[in-house]
């Protein structure tokens, strides 16, 4: 009984040093943690430059990227594209911008945002999707009954019935199957809502990695194997229809590069960004009728590219801040704690072990506290529990320290 | 003699068991009776889109019951046990103390997975007639941490019931209740889907904690 | 004859608290031992070191050479354990407790049990719960006698019992310990009862002081004499001198001693006496006599 005893206490102990492990450090950041404010970056336009703004002391400030602040009125004027409603309401607005007449219906059209998270990405997804009519007999798209997935052959599930709707599934099979499409899809990009001006169907990576292009039109399958460099091996593909109907998606690969599917006939674009990494970082793409602004958000910093609308880099401009980890809570926080443990992570919806090692500075509070279990526990005399204390703690830090002083258990 | 054991823990817990049943089966009829409402009143393609885009869980209802069902068996079969200090009884029955006390978490494990196993299959076969394999087959791995949850508890129960140092029971219980908070972070689909196997397995060996409470007890830390 | 159960150099305390040190008894097969001893003495501590539900910070504490603590499950079925308080399974019933304990014991005696259950008037399917006291005790009673035990330890079978039940309990025991080599080992806190009972008697007093006596010992050679003398005489407790009782000028002395000895030492010591008279003692008076009434 008492080798077994001996066996479920180390577990016990193991146990509260994990749970310590989560919720010490957890309410540390609760207490202490400040905010950092992301600036958000522009490319004005009228001077040529990038214009930002961010929140200092729960304040708005506007600068310039040689750090001059600026008035709220001067960025409103500098950004007329993204402003244009406050300078409507101000009697700003020129009539003419770089020498183009103002049309507000063209400024509303080239106005594009786009902006993927990790967090947009690395989930479960179930991977059904509404097979969408691309032209239906009205004005607006009309959510389907039909689901497919791509297995060992196309299925189409009828959601009125729950069954396999057997005709419609191996039309698109066939389709499928006479472009060469290596089944079962890997992945499925698309935008599966109803909700927008049109709907450009799904992005399916093929068991070889090939990209093809489905889509259900009157009925009836649409398919289109997409050429793409060979180094191209898909991370994820942002699908969003828009009325400027300028690219289907953006591709981001597994070797970190971005490139966009244009409507130029599935031309491939790649956009001027160096490594970029889609499981860290976050995209933005913000456009205007010259310009476009693409930025990339680290933990602490942000790179913005400036380009024409061939994606010519004009100009770019980087920040840095000081994120939370690196701030002196952070560094305080690695003296205390050997590891940081959390089953949450901001950069994606999975449950998973996020362990975090400090940098070895956590060794001298490990060491003190070995040497204080083994002076708490001096009345156990066994040379194998005092060694188990000590080495334990100097592993596990205040962790083990507060479950070694919890269970007592003499083994 | 462990058919007999087994005879007296099912004397002790049958009825903790039978509203067990009764309660899950309870909340089964609810989401049962809540789905066909929404069919009935929406359309099924929505309800699909719901829940493939929207994580939506039909059975969210059913979350914390594992976990109750973990706490009324661990209390109904370990509480009667501490009382006037019963648990001499058992432990001086002529089997080996470990085995007596293994047994009897290994007893009460045994019936949880049979509920447990029970109600999932009656959520599989109303989940498999509203939804397709993928839908049904994400219950599956999204049910598993509630239910480890249930075993966490239950195992649990007979370390802090039976432990009869209360500055103890009360530590366990803070620890016990912080990990179990950790199976309830959210409610996507498959979310555990990386981790919930070895937690599982985890969990499964703090079965052996009671062996420690029994120790304490035949030593006299009372 | 063997020691079924060794005591040897017991040392117990809870924290700092001693409870005894280096208590010795041992006890012999065959024979029915009372264990007495007022509140505090450390009665409860011995029976649960006995029963292997406490650990004693050192000395040894043997059943049937085994160290009491971890039995092993064959000397396990060999002995019998009354809780104190007549504390069973009392969620079940007589039918199911019965089944329950016959599958553990080889020597299962079930008639025993059923003899001493068709006594009782209560219903077959009734739970212990809801049973009297006397009732559960002639459960409890008849599942340690089915069991068939060597060695019965009966923690305070008195507990909660009324004289009928009382005298009905000792009377199965009683019967039972006629039987080859069956060793009993009782406390209550009503010693009366005992007498004529026990074969032998370990009394314990405070700080570990224990006395371990035949009763039959205790019945010749143990006396008490009851003597007038004056108010102001003080006595003090010696070797001859057991204990002492003083109301006014009325004495009595306790002791092992006959009375031409207990005589000649009162006069050694210069105390005045008169009256001299030898009292009968019972066991309960005997065990007041040898531990006092406080």
């Amino acid at each position: 009984m008492k080798r077994f005893s001996t066996f479920s206490s180390i577990i016990l102990i193991f146990l509260i040093t994990i749970v310590l492990s989560i919720f010490l450090p957890r309410y540390y950041w609760i207490s202490f943690e400040q905010n950092v404010q992301i600036p958000k970056v522009f490319f004005s336009p009228i001077t040529k430059q990038f214009i930002i703004h961010k929140q200092i002391d729960k304040h708005v400030v506007y600068y310039d990227e040689t750090f001059k602040r600026i008035t709220r009125e001067d960025f409103e004027s500098n950004t007329p594209y993204l402003n244009y409603r406050q300078l409507v309401f101000r009697q700003e607005m020129p009539d003419t911008i770089l020498g183009k007449p103002v049309n507000f219906q063209e400024i509303k059209e080239n106005n594009l945002f786009f902006s993927i998270d990790p967090e947009d990405v690395y989930f479960y997804q179930i991977n059904l999707f509404p097979l969408i009519e691309a032209k239906p007999n009205g004005p607006q798209l009309i959510s389907p009954q039909e689901y497919f997935r791509v297995t060992d052959k196309f299925e189409i599930f009828d959601a009125q019935t729950n069954k396999i709707n057997a005709k419609m599934s191996k039309l698109f099979d066939e389709e499928l199957r006479k472009y060469g499409f290596n089944f079962p899809a890997k992945n499925y990009f698309g935008e599966p809502s109803t909700r927008k001006p049109y709907h450009e169907g799904y992005f399916l990576v093929d068991n070889s990695g090939d990209i093809f292009h489905i889509n259900r039109i009157e009925n009836k399958p649409f398919c289109k194997k997409i050429e793409v460099p060979n180094d191209y091996k898909i991370e994820h593909i942002l699908v969003r229809e828009f009325p400027l109907q300028e690219f289907h998606g953006i591709i981001f690969t597994k070797n970190h590069k971005i490139a966009l599917i244009s409507y130029d006939n599935y031309r491939i674009i790649e956009l001027p960004i160096k490594d970029f990494d889609l499981t860290e970082s976050k995209f933005e793409l913000k456009g205007d009728i010259f310009y476009r602004t693409i930025s990339v958000f680290n933990d602490n910093s942000v790179v913005s590219y400036a380009t024409d609308r061939n994606y010519k880099l004009i100009s770019t401009y980087t920040e840095k801040w000081v994120n939370a980890k690196k701030s002196d809570i952070g560094k305080i926080a690695e003296y205390i704690f050997p590891f940081q443990l959390s089953l949450e992570n901001e950069k994606n919806l999975f449950i998973d072990f996020y362990i975090e090692f400090s940098n070895w500075n956590f060794i001298f509070l490990n060491s003190i506290l070995a040497i204080a279990i083994l002076i708490i526990r001096k009345s156990q005399k066994q040379t194998s529990q005092k060694l188990f204390n000590a080495v334990y703690v100097l592993l596990t830090g205040i962790f083990g320290f507060i479950a070694l002083l919890v269970i007592k258990d003499e083994f | 003699m462990l058919l007999s054991l087994a005879y007296k823990e099912w004397i002790k817990i049958r009825w903790a068991y039978l509203v067990s049943l009764a309660i899950g089966l309870g909340i089964i009829l609810s989401i049962f009776l809540n789905l066909r409402l929404l069919v009935e009143f929406n359309s099924l393609k929505e309800l699909w889109n719901y829940i493939i885009f929207k994580n939506y869980l039909f059975y969210s209802q059913f979350r914390f019951i594992p976990l109750l069902i973990g706490l009324i068996l661990g209390i109904a079969q370990f509480v009667p046990e501490i009382q006037n200090l019963r648990l001499k009884l058992a432990l001086h029955l002529p089997i080996e103390e470990t085995k007596t006390l293994f047994f009897m978490v290994f007893y009460g494990f045994a019936l949880l997975t049979a509920i447990f196993l029970f109600f999932y299959l009656i959520l599989v076969s109303i989940s498999s007639s509203y939804f397709p394999p993928d839908i049904t087959n994400t219950i599956f791995i999204t049910l598993l941490p509630w239910y480890t949850a249930g075993y966490a508890v239950y195992f649990f129960a007979s370390v802090i019931i039976i432990e009869q140092i209360w500055v103890r029971r009360i530590s366990i219980s803070l620890f016990a209740v912080l990990l179990i908070s950790q199976f309830f972070h959210t409610m996507n689909h498959n979310a555990y889907i990386k981790i919930i196997i070895p937690i599982f397995l985890f969990v499964i060996l703090l079965s052996t904690l009671i062996i420690t409470s029994g120790y304490r007890f035949k030593r006299g830390l009372r | 004859m063997e020691n079924v159960i060794e005591i040897k150099n017991l040392t117990h305390y809870y924290g700092e608290k001693k409870v005894y040190e280096n208590l010795n008894f041992s006890l012999k097969e065959g024979r029915i031992f009372g264990l007495l001893g007022k509140n505090g003495t450390g009665k409860t501590t011995t029976i649960n070191i006995l029963t292997g539900f406490l650990k004693p910070k050192s000395g040894s504490c043997t059943i049937f050479g085994e160290e009491s603590y971890r039995l092993s499950p064959e000397t396990k079925s060999r002995v019998g354990f009354l809780i104190e308080g007549h504390v069973q399974y009392s969620f079940m019933n007589i039918i199911q407790i019965e089944k329950f304990y016959s599958r553990f014991y080889p020597n299962w005696k079930k008639d025993i049990y059923f003899e001493l259950m068709s006594k009782l008037k209560v219903n077959r399917n009734q739970k212990l719960s809801k049973m009297s006291c006397g009732q559960r005790s002639q459960v409890a009673l008849g599942l340690i006698l089915a069991q068939d035990p060597d060695l019965l330890i009966l923690d305070d079978y008195s507990m909660g019992l009324d004289a009928g039940y009382r005298r009905l309990f000792l009377d199965y025991l009683k019967e039972y310990s006629k039987t080859e080599g069956k060793t009993i080992f009782v406390t209550s806190h009503i010693i009366q009862d005992l007498d004529g009972f026990l074969d032998d008697a370990v009394i314990m007093d405070y700080n570990g002081v224990v006395t371990q006596v035949s009763i039959q010992d205790l019945k010749q050679s143990f006396s008490g004499f009851t003597f007038k003398t004056t108010e102001k005489v003080q006595l003090f407790k010696d070797n001859i001198i057991v204990n002492f009782e003083q109301i006014r000028n009325k004495m009595t002395v306790y002791s092992f001693k006959n009375e031409e000895e207990v005589k000649t030492h009162l006069s050694e010591l210069k105390v005045e006496f008169s009256d001299f008279a030898k009292i009968h003692l019972d066991l309960e008076d005997s065990f007041i006599g040898l531990t006092g009434k406080y």
